[in-house]
């Protein structure tokens, strides 16, 4: 399971709970991890110099100053590159989103972590909390993208409870097949959790309970028919809440201690009118406290030995 | 020392030698020894002798001195109304005393040459509008800029990427791998929103061949993506040659003309190839010039034609527009204030003026449209172009050139300015960045992808529930 | 009968502190070095608070607190975390408080206190 991970990081202390991350798991699972750095935007015209995406400052992307963020990349890690002489340190100049996306493709990673973006300086609610560089990344990825925003939402030593968070979308087959891979792998837990949008059926005082009540059944009894003959042989708890989807979530999470949220990211471009403080999905990286894997694609699903082989 | 290591009359053509360029920071190396480079008389003057022909002679003679053509010159203009900008003056001051000295001319005059020909003139042709003989000032300054390029007096920037197109026949590091790839892949990542969307390579017979700018694979390759789904929803039966696809050329900015014949040997041979009905360029307004203008003639063809017959991005949209191939949701169309930028290169200097504004009348809102003044092919230079963008020694001079478009565009109130060009669409990025006007601009794809009316056939499956197991 | 505490820290001198505290104030203290402890800890005898650290080498805090949850016996027993990151403060569900080291001896023993009496 995850035999390669990408860790892309803007190598600044935003990304150290991602870093843990990381590197936690590549320790569980004996992965081979590469450090990647996007190091600037290409600038002028056609000159070589490129915005740097830390400082925001032009600089000359010449071979010096790229040993230079290379030598920083191994001061910043030489704690986790001290006990993992195998990783791999890589720095590249481009659009950073695009640039994760080319390394992923050519090392053909079996997962992509990311930390914080950097540029959330102007508040907390600007939207695109996690920057429009996650939701570019989840949207094309071939592979499982995991993000880790905060300390809080670390790796804490396993995945034993994990729970899928489910809108029946066809993108949530894959998240679907990638949770309960994994819960299977580790000998763990599988949850799934389908939250009934009040706002969305209507003014929620005028709503009566046994209409909610009648929805949340037919849920549950969803849930069952579209996944639950997959589920054969592993623990499951199904459940149906009533609410906004990333608090129920985040609820979930914190009462029955689950260690690894996946869910599909929405592919269309989440319309900031509607949804003034992004996605579902990032609202959940920003509260869950456990670390969230976005999964839109069944192409890279851990190999599980005699298991159910990716797709 | 009359040759340096890095500064020297030998174009770069070896990718070991590219890359000992490229290490040498902003080129501090390379300009110091400059200072040092010596002028070979005799071969500058050899050259003069064979390559100015009657009509620049003819044009240097009679420049009756009548002073037209300055306020024709957006950089006169931005530059205090200097004499010394004066597009007849610039000429005059040096290729006209090439020419009176025989070319006899030291080190410190070639480099005044070469601040003149790169930073103070972008090659726009305008200023030949305005002449009442009809001398064209620009197409001199790009004569001036081969002669320096010969004597080793070019931008550091400038030597690099016609080095570019010596090496990889495109102006950045991009192989011939390296492209197939990103358009293996960008067909890939598309699949989900436009499944069966393809970027053929090396199609044969196809009624579109498609060239883009190496940027595009390099950094931008969803530009790529937004090209192939425009061709995909208009049913273009098209392809991307493997080889000959960078239809843009630095080493014209340069005035590398042996590299720009290479260019243009390169994608003809790509035509001579796949035989398609017609090339495609990509929103680029030097690519189209060098390519398709001038290109023939750098490459020795008699009838002054590329191989098969070429079109600029422009003229397609304007084409699928007219014939309906893609259209446009009419709710869709901008609703802001915006205005269009028209790049010298196919505007001026290829008269696509109203193919452009035809564009405009599907995709703008009646109303909402606010020229720029002077506009059409009387508009002014980007402020970057002739590769001013990207010359770092420069960058002052480039940014005060800048001014001229602000100006425009702060007159128009626009919110958004179209530019389909990528030297214009840079220019005004950085415009924006300097001076904070407050506007949004983009190239034409992104809008049009916006707008189209997708066909049924071409939409995904619904996002479905999924069906209980 | 005095109240019993378990403080489950990897670091011996908090462990010793914490117990002297505690026993000053008379309360039962006992103390565990690491996850694996205290759940053996746990199984002998419940205590009536658990004060939890959370970055533990061999299984931190919140690994230790799911693993209890299981049991069921969790739900019973408050927690108050003691953590020297303060990114860390909400990670264990259920904690009725959360303290930063260095932290206010006072201030712990009054939460202490409210939590689960003298």
């Amino acid at each position: 399971m995850f035999g390669k991970i990408l860790f892309a990081t803007s190598a600044s202390p935003a990304c150290d709970s991602a870093a843990r991350v990381a590197f936690d798991m590549a320790r569980k699972y004996g992965s081979q991890i590469t450090v990647f750095h996007v190091l600037g935007i290409p600038g002028k015209g056609d000159s070589t110099r490129v915005v740097d995406v830390r400082t925001g400052e032009e600089v000359d992307a010449d071979q010096e100053y790229i040993e230079g963020v290379h030598e920083e990349l191994r001061t910043t890690y030489a704690k986790q590159l001290a006990e993992f002489p195998s990783a791999k340190l890589e720095v590249a100049v481009g659009v950073p989103f695009r640039e994760v996306l080319r390394e992923a493709r050519k090392d053909d990673v079996d997962l992509i972590v990311l930390g914080a973006s950097t540029r959330q300086e102007g508040g907390y609610y600007k939207r695109g909390i996690v920057g429009g560089t996650l939701h570019k990344i989840a949207k094309n990825a071939r592979c499982p993208v995991l993000t880790v925003d905060r300390p809080a939402a670390s790796f804490w030593g396993g995945f034993s409870n994990v729970l899928f968070a489910t809108d029946f979308s066809k993108a949530s087959d894959s998240a679907f097949q990638f949770a309960q891979s994994v819960a299977r792998q580790v000998g763990g837990e599988m949850h799934i959790l389908n939250v009934l949008e009040l706002a969305k059926i209507g003014q929620v005082a005028a709503l009566t309970q046994e209409g909610i009540e009648a929805k949340l059944m037919e849920a549950r009894r969803k849930i069952r028919a579209v996944y639950g003959q997959r589920t054969e042989g592993l623990p499951l708890t199904v459940e149906v809440w009533e609410g906004t989807p990333y608090v129920e979530i985040t609820k979930y999470v914190r009462e029955k201690g689950i260690d690894l949220v996946v869910m599909a990211h929405s592919t269309r471009e989440v319309d900031p009118d509607e949804r003034p403080f992004g996605s579902t999905m990032e609202q959940v990286i920003a509260r869950a406290t456990c670390p969230v894997i976005s999964v839109n694609r069944p192409d890279k699903l851990p190999q599980a030995e005699g298991g159910e082989a990716g797709a | 020392m009359p040759e340096g290591t890095l500064c020297n009359k030998i174009p770069v053509s070896t990718e070991e030698d590219l890359k000992t360029l490229l290490s040498d920071t902003r080129g501090r190396k390379y300009y110091a020894e400059m200072e040092e480079l010596e002028v070979d008389r005799a071969a500058l003057w050899a050259t003069i002798q064979k390559t100015l022909k009657s009509r620049m002679r003819t044009w240097l003679d009679i420049c009756a001195r009548c002073g037209l053509c300055a306020d024709a010159c957006f950089l006169y203009s931005v530059n205090s109304n200097d004499p010394k900008w004066v597009p007849s003056y610039k000429i005059q001051s040096t290729l006209g005393e090439m020419v009176r000295r025989k070319g006899d001319v030291d080190n410190a005059f070639m480099r005044y040459t070469m601040e003149v020909a790169w930073s103070r003139c972008t090659c726009c042709n305008r200023c030949a509008m305005y002449c009442p003989h009809g001398i064209d000032m620009g197409v001199m300054m790009g004569y001036v800029r081969g002669l320096c390029f010969s004597q080793g007096f070019v931008p550091w920037e400038l030597k690099i990427g016609s080095g570019m197109h010596r090496v990889y026949r495109a102006q950045m590091d991009v192989t011939t791998e390296d492209w197939v790839e990103t358009c293996e892949w960008m067909a890939e990542e598309q699949q989900d929103e436009w499944p069966g969307l393809e970027i053929p390579v090396d199609k044969e017979g196809a009624d579109i061949m498609y060239t883009c700018n190496a940027r595009e694979p390099k950094h931008y390759p969803e530009d790529l993506a937004e090209t192939a789904i425009l061709f995909h929803i208009a049913g273009e039966n098209w392809t991307v040659p493997s080889e000959g696809w960078e239809q843009t050329c630095l080493s014209m900015f340069a005035g590398d003309w042996a590299a720009c014949k290479m260019m243009a040997d390169n994608v003809y041979s790509a035509m001579e190839r796949l035989k398609p009905k017609r090339m495609i360029g990509t929103e680029c307004g030097h690519a189209h010039r060098c390519t398709v203008v001038e290109g023939p003639y750098w490459a020795g063809r008699r009838d002054g034609k590329p191989p098969v017959e070429c079109i600029h991005y422009v003229e397609w949209v304007a084409e699928a527009l007219r014939t309906g191939k893609i259209k446009i949701d009419p709710a869709k169309r901008i609703k802001v204030p915006v205005t269009y930028q028209d790049s010298c290169n196919y505007i001026r200097n290829h008269g696509l003026a109203e193919t452009a504004r035809e564009i405009l009348t599907y995709l703008v809102e009646p109303g909402y449209l606010r020229e720029m003044t002077p506009n059409k092919e009387h508009n002014h230079c980007c402020g970057g172009g002739g590769g001013f963008n990207g010359i770092g020694m420069f960058r002052p001079q480039r940014n005060r050139a800048l001014l001229m478009k602000r100006h425009q565009i702060v007159q128009t109130g626009a919110k958004l300015v179209i530019s389909p060009c990528h030297n214009c669409w840079d220019a005004i990025r950085d415009l924006e960045e300097e001076y904070a006007i407050g506007i949004e601009w983009s190239f034409l794809k992104p809008l049009l992808i916006k707008m189209a009316i997708v066909p049924e056939h071409l939409k995904p499956k619904e996002d479905e529930e999924l069906a209980e197991a | 009968m005095a109240k019993k505490i378990l403080i489950v820290d990897d670091d011996a001198s908090i462990r010793d502190y914490l117990t002297t505290l505690f026993e000053d104030n008379g309360y039962a203290a006992r103390s565990a070095g690491s996850g694996a402890d205290a759940l053996k800890m746990l199984e002998q005898d419940a205590p009536d608070l658990i004060t939890l650290d959370i970055e533990m080498p061999e299984m931190t805090g919140p690994w230790f607190s799911r693993t209890v949850a299981k049991g069921g016996t969790y739900d019973r027993i408050p927690v108050i975390v003691i953590t020297g990151h303060a990114g860390l403060q909400y990670v264990i569900p259920k904690a009725v408080a959360s303290l930063t080291k260095p932290f206010d001896q006072a201030e712990l023993l009054r939460i202490v206190r409210e939590t689960i009496g003298q």
